[in-house]
C-alpha cells in the first residue's frame, strides 16, 4: 500500500496553468492583500497535509504555510496537486483528500469549501462561469476518469462529464475542453469536449502519454512520454488548434527518455530531463542532446518559465523541505528559496 | 483453510476424548520450536514477556511491546499499521520469528504489529541486537519471538476470554490446552472486531476517527506426539485473517480498506540420541495481502507469496560444557500480483553455531551463516560473543555480529519500477550488556554501536519513477537500561518493571537523525495483588521525533506520557474466573505516534476470564 502512494506520489508536477495570466494588465494601486506582489509554491505534501509558500517578487519575504497562518492552523488537505485562479479567488486542489479549498488569492482567509463530486482530482480550468476539474478515480481503472463540473456562482457542484479516458491536464480553447489523457505513462491521446452537452467532440491520438503542454501561435505543443515498462525516448508533437491534427511529431534523441514540463516562451521550446533544463527553437526539427544548463536541484520535481524567470522546484529526498530555484532564461540563478514538503508549481499573484 | 479447520477439529475432537480421562498432574516436559533462543543467546539479551504479561496487554503486539520493551513504534492510529523501530533501525530491519521461522513480509520485509494477535501464543521474546546469523533477514535491530509450548504431562484445561470495550471493541479468545505423557495439543481461535471510532480529544472541530473499523480472526494449533523415549513429532499451524479499514486524515479522503490472510504451517520431527539431537522441519508458509483503494469500487491491488522452507538441524554435544550445531537451510519463495512481476527465488543456506561453557563463570559463543542464492550477493554473517560472571551478582555479556536484510519481492520486482541489482542492507554491531542480580533486583545496562551500509531507499531516477538503490549509511549509538523487581510479603505481592532507551541514528552523509526515530523512550509497569485483587499501572514515555530527514524543528511529532490502569478480581471455588477492568490512556494524553493521525483519548475495557 504504502508503495502504492509512494509510486504515486513519485510523479512529476504539474506545470503550467492556463488561467493566471489576464490580471497582470490592470492598474492597481490599492493593495488587496498581504499576498499581492508575490508568487505562491505549491507543496503536494503528502497524504495528509500539503501547504502553500508566498514569497514577494522582491524576496523580502517568504513565508510557508500562508494558509495555515491565515486561517487558524487549518490545512487545505493532502497531496495538493494545483491552483486555478477566478477573478480573486483561488481554488486549491488537494488529491488525496479530494477537496478544493476555495481562498481570496490576496488575504488567502479561506471562503469555501467544496468536498464533494471529486475522487482524485488534478487540474482545474475556468470557462464561462463554471470550472472543470479532472478527476484521476481509481488508479486501476483508466477509463472511468471525468471533470467534476463547478458553478462558479455559488459553488455548487454540476453533473460529472465521463472523459473515457485519463483525465489529468486541461485546458479551454475555442470554447472547448482540451483533457490530456496521459498519466505516469499510461494513456495516449487528447480529448476535445463541448463543455455545453458534455460530449467528445474530437480525440486526438499522440504516440506517447502526453505529460505536459504549450500554446503559441494556434498551434498545441505536446510533450509525450513513454511507458516505465517500455521505455523509450520522448516526443513533441505539435497540434493545430483550428482542426486538432497532428502536424508534425518529433522524435527525441535516444538517451532522452522522460522529458518533463514542456514550456514555450521567446520562441522557444523549453522542456526538463533529469536535474537539467533543455531549450530548442520552437521551429526546430531535431531535438539538441545538449542541455542549456544543469540546475542545483537534487530532484527536479517542477519547471515552468513564468514572465521570463524560470522557475525549478527541487523535492530533493522527498521527506524534506523543497527549494525553488529562480534562474534568468540563460541559467544564471537569481534566488534560491526554502519551500514546504514536495513543491510542484509555482502561480505569480 | 477449509482443510486446516478441518484438521484443528480433529484434533479437538480425538484429543479431548484421549485425554479426557487422565487428570493426574505430572512433571512436564516442555518442548519449543525456537532452541537458539535459550541456547544460543547467551552473549545477548533476550526479554521475555511470560503469559500473565502477555493478559494484561490483551488486544495487539504492539500494545504488549510498547509497554514493556524499548522498542518505538508507529503507529498510524489506534489498530492501523503499525511498525517498529528496534534500536533506531527501520521497521525492515526487526524480524518477527514464529516458533523459530522468520515470517516477516515477503512483500514490504516487515511485519505489521498490529495483525499478530498475542493471545496465540504462549511467550514472547525480545532479543536485542544483532541475529542474522541465527535467524536470517531482518534480525539487525533486534528480533521478537512468538512461542507455542508443546508441555507433555497429564493435563487439560479450556481457557474462554471476553473483552468488551469503548469503541464497540469485543475480543473473545477460546484456548485449549490437552496432554498427556505421548499427546499434545494447543490450540486456540481469536476474534477482534472494533469500530474504533473515537472522537479525537481537543479536536477544533469535533471528529471521529472516520472508516478505522477492523476485524480479524486468529487460529493457531500446536500438536506434539512422542513416539518414543527419542523421537518426537511437532506441528504448529496458525491462520490470521484479518480486514482493515484505513482510517481518514482528512474527513473527504478517499476510503480504502485492506485485507490480509496470512497462513502458517510447521512441521518437526526430532530425533534425540545421546550426543546427537536431529531435527527436520518442513514449512509452508503463505501471506496475501488486498488493498482496495476506493470503497466505492470493487477494485483491489493485491500481492502474494508462498514460501516453502526445509530445514536439517543437527546438533552434536561434546559433553556438558560444548555443543556444535550445523543447520541446512533451503527456503523458496513464490511471489505474484497485481504490481509485481511473478517470480521464485531460491535461498540454500548453512550455518554453524558452536558454544563453549568451559567455566562457570566464563563461556562463548559463535556463529556464522552463509546463503547462496541468484538474486544478491550475500555477505558472510557472523556472530561472536561471550558471557562472564566474574561474582554472584554480575554477569557481563559482549557481542559483535554482522547482519543483513535482503531486498524484498517489492524492491526487486515491483512492475516497472523493481531493481534487480540491489544487494541487501548489512550492518555491523557491537554491544555489551552488564547484568546485575540484588536480592530482588534485576538490571541491565547495555551499550551498543551499529554500522548499517547500503540502506535500500526508494529514489525518483529517470523518468520520475521511484525506484529502489542502495543509499546511506546510519551510524547508531545507543543505550538501553531495564530493571526488574518483585517481592512477595504475606498475602501482598508487588511487581515493578521500567525500561529506559536513548538512540542516536544518524544518516552519516547529512549526519542528522533518521525519522520516526525518538532519541529517548522510557515505560513503566507497577503490579500489586493482595489475595485475589491485582491492580496494575502502567506508563510509557515517548519522545519527540522528526518527521523530515531534514530535521526540520517545526516537522515533528510532539513526545507523550500514556498511562493505563487495571484492576481485575479472581472468583470461584475450583476453578479461577477473573473480571477486570482496564482505563487506558487514563490521563487522556492528547497525542500522536504519527503525524496527523490523533490517538484516542481515555476509553475502557472490561474482561472477563473463565479457566474451565
Amino acid at each position: 500500500m504504502k508503495l502504492t502512494k509512494l509510486f504515486f506520489a513519485a510523479l512529476l508536477g504539474s506545470v503550467l496553468l492556463v488561467s493566471c495570466d489576464d490580471d497582470d494588465n490592470n492598474a492597481i494601486n490599492v493593495p488587496l492583500g498581504a499576498y499581492q506582489g508575490g508568487f505562491f509554491v505549491l507543496n503536494e505534501g503528502d497524504s495528509g497535509a500539503g501547504s502553500v509558500t508566498f514569497s514577494t517578487y522582491n524576496y523580502s519575504l517568504l513565508k510557508q504555510d500562508i494558509f495555515g497562518a491565515e486561517n487558524d492552523g487549518d490545512g487545505i488537505g493532502g497531496y495538493v496537486q494545483s491552483i486555478f485562479y477566478n477573478n480573486e479567488k483561488a481554488y486549491i486542489i488537494s488529491s488525496a483528500s479530494n477537496k478544493i479549498t476555495v481562498v481570496n488569492r490576496y488575504t488567502f482567509k479561506l471562503i469555501d469549501i467544496i468536498e464533494t463530486g471529486f475522487a482524485n482530482p488534478r487540474y482545474g480550468v475556468v470557462h464561462d462561469g463554471k470550472a472543470y476539474v479532472t478527476n484521476l478515480n481509481t488508479f486501476a481503472d483508466l477509463t472511468d476518469d471525468y471533470l467534476t463540473v463547478i458553478d462558479l456562482a455559488d459553488n455548487s457542484v454540476d453533473e460529472p462529464i465521463p472523459v473515457g479516458a485519463i483525465a489529468e491536464k486541461i485546458f479551454v480553447e475555442n470554447d472547448k475542453l482540451y483533457v490530456l489523457n496521459g498519466s505516469y505513462g499510461d494513456g495516449n491521446s487528447i480529448k476535445v469536449i463541448n463543455p455545453e452537452n458534455g460530449t467528445v467532440d474530437t480525440t486526438i491520438a499522440l504516440p506517447q502519454s502526453p505529460n505536459s503542454f504549450g500554446i503559441d501561435n494556434g498551434k498545441l505543443y505536446v510533450l509525450t512520454g513513454s511507458s516505465f515498462f517500455d521505455p523509450a525516448p520522448s516526443h513533441i508533437v505539435r497540434i493545430s488548434l483550428t482542426n486538432n491534427t497532428v502536424e508534425k511529431d518529433i522524435t527525441m534523441p535516444a538517451d532522452m527518455i522522460g522529458a518533463q514540463n514542456l514550456n514555450i516562451a521567446e520562441g522557444g521550446i523549453y522542456f526538463s530531463l533529469g536535474n537539467s533544463i533543455y531549450g530548442n527553437a520552437i521551429t526546430a526539427t531535431t531535438i539538441s542532446e545538449t542541455p542549456l544548463f544543469a540546475t542545483g536541484a537534487t530532484t527536479l520535481y517542477g519547471f515552468q518559465i513564468l514572465n521570463d524567470a524560470m522557475y525549478v522546484t527541487d523535492a530533493k529526498d522527498y521527506v524534506s523541505d523543497g527549494a525553488l530555484f529562480i534562474y534568468t532564461p540563460s541559467g544564471t540563478l537569481l534566488k534560491t528559496l526554502t519551500t514546504g514538503l514536495i513543491p510542484n508549481s509555482v502561480y505569480l499573484n | 483453510m477449509t482443510r486446516i479447520k478441518l484438521l484443528l477439529f480433529l484434533f479437538f475432537v480425538v484429543c479431548q476424548s484421549v485425554l479426557a480421562q487422565q487428570d493426574s498432574i505430572a512433571l512436564k516436559e516442555v518442548t519449543v520450536s525456537d532452541v537458539p533462543l535459550k541456547k544460543f543467546s547467551t552473549s545477548q539479551m533476550v526479554l521475555q514477556l511470560n503469559d500473565s504479561v502477555v493478559a494484561k496487554n490483551q488486544s495487539s503486539l504492539t500494545e504488549l511491546l510498547q509497554y514493556n520493551t524499548p522498542i518505538y513504534f508507529k503507529e498510524n492510529g489506534l489498530g492501523m499499521v503499525s511498525s517498529p523501530a528496534f534500536r533506531g533501525t527501520t521497521a525492515q530491519q526487526t524480524a518477527v520469528i514464529w516458533n523459530g521461522i522468520n515470517i516477516n513480509s515477503q512483500l514490504n520485509g516487515q511485519t505489521d504489529f498490529n495483525t499478530i494477535p498475542t493471545t496465540d501464543f504462549e511467550s514472547v521474546s525480545v532479543r536485542s541486537g544483532g541475529g542474522s546469523a541465527i535467524y536470517g533477514s531482518s534480525a539487525m535491530g533486534g528480533s521478537i519471538h512468538l512461542q507455542n509450548d508443546l508441555a507433555f504431562g497429564s493435563d487439560f484445561r479450556n481457557e474462554l476470554h471476553f473483552s468488551y470495550g469503548s469503541f464497540e471493541t469485543y475480543n473473545g479468545t477460546y484456548k485449549i490446552k490437552a496432554s498427556n505423557d505421548r499427546f499434545n495439543v494447543n490450540a486456540g481461535i481469536s476474534r477482534n472486531q472494533s469500530q474504533n471510532d473515537y472522537d479525537y480529544i481537543d479536536a477544533k472541530t469535533e471528529r471521529k476517527n472516520d472508516n478505522g473499523q477492523f476485524y480479524n480472526t486468529g487460529m493457531h494449533a500446536a500438536l506434539g506426539y512422542k513416539i518414543n523415549g527419542s523421537n518426537y513429532l511437532k506441528l504448529y499451524s496458525q491462520v490470521f485473517d484479518g480486514e482493515r479499514h484505513f482510517s481518514l486524515v482528512n474527513p473527504s479522503d478517499t476510503k480504502t480498506k485492506y485485507r490480509d490472510v496470512n497462513t502458517r504451517n510447521l512441521l518437526e520431527w526430532d530425533v534425540l540420541l545421546n550426543r546427537f539431537t536431529s531435527k527436520v522441519k518442513l514449512a509452508f508458509l503463505s501471506e496475501r495481502y488486498q488493498y482496495f483503494e476506493n470503497l466505492g469500487s470493487a477494485d483491489y491491488f493485491f500481492g502474494e507469496v508462498k514460501t516453502f522452507l526445509a530445514k536439517y538441524d543437527l546438533a552434536y554435544h561434546l559433553g556438558e560444557k560444548m555443543t556444535v550445531n550445523t543447520v541446512l537451510d533451503f527456503t523458496q519463495h513464490d511471489g505474484n500480483g497485481s504490481d509485481i512481476v511473478p517470480q521464485k527465488r531460491q535461498i540454500t543456506s548453512a550455518s554453524l553455531l558452536f558454544k563453549h561453557q568451559p567455566f562457570r563463570l566464563f563461556g562463548y559463543e559463535l556463529a556464522v551463516r552463509k546463503e547462496i542464492t541468484s538474486n544478491y550477493e550475500s555477505p558472510l554473517l557472523f556472530s561472536a560473543g561471550t558471557n562472564f560472571s566474574p561474582f554472584r551478582w554480575y554477569n557481563l555479556k559482549l557481542n559483535v555480529s554482522r547482519n543483513f536484510r535482503i531486498p524484498t519481492f517489492n524492491d526487486l520486482y515491483w512492475k516497472g519500477a523493481g531493481n534487480p541489482n540491489l544487494e541487501p542492507e548489512s550492518s555491523y554491531q557491537f554491544e555489551a550488556v552488564n547484568e546485575f542480580h540484588f536480592r530482588d533486583f534485576r538490571l541491565t545496562a547495555s551499550v551498543f554501536q551499529m554500522q548499517i551500509h547500503d540502506m535500500i531507499r526508494w529514489l525518483p531516477g529517470k523518468n520520475g519513477v521511484f525506484s529502489p538503490e542502495n543509499t546511506n549509511s546510519v551510524l547508531i549509538n545507543g543505550f538501553e537500561g531495564t530493571v526488574q523487581y518483585g517481592r512477595k510479603l504475606g498475602r501482598h505481592r508487588i511487581n515493578f518493571n521500567a525500561t529506559y532507551a536513548y538512540t542516536d541514528s544518524r544518516n552519516r552523509e547529512t549526519n542528522k537523525q533518521l525519522i520516526y526515530v525518538p532519541f529517548h523512550k522510557a515505560t513503566a509497569n507497577l503490579g500489586y495483588a493482595y489475595r485475589k485483587f491485582s491492580f496494575a499501572y502502567q506508563h510509557v514515555f515517548n519522545g519527540f521525533v522528526f518527521t523530515q530527514s531534514d530535521n526540520n524543528p517545526l516537522k515533528k511529532v510532539d513526545l507523550y506520557h500514556v498511562s493505563n490502569a487495571m484492576a481485575d478480581y479472581d472468583f470461584g471455588r475450583e476453578n479461577v474466573y477473573r473480571f477486570g477492568v482496564k482505563a487506558l490512556n487514563l490521563w487522556r494524553e492528547k497525542y500522536e505516534s504519527v503525524a496527523n493521525r490523533p490517538m484516542p483519548g481515555r476509553y475502557f475495557k472490561v474482561y472477563l476470564i473463565l479457566n474451565l
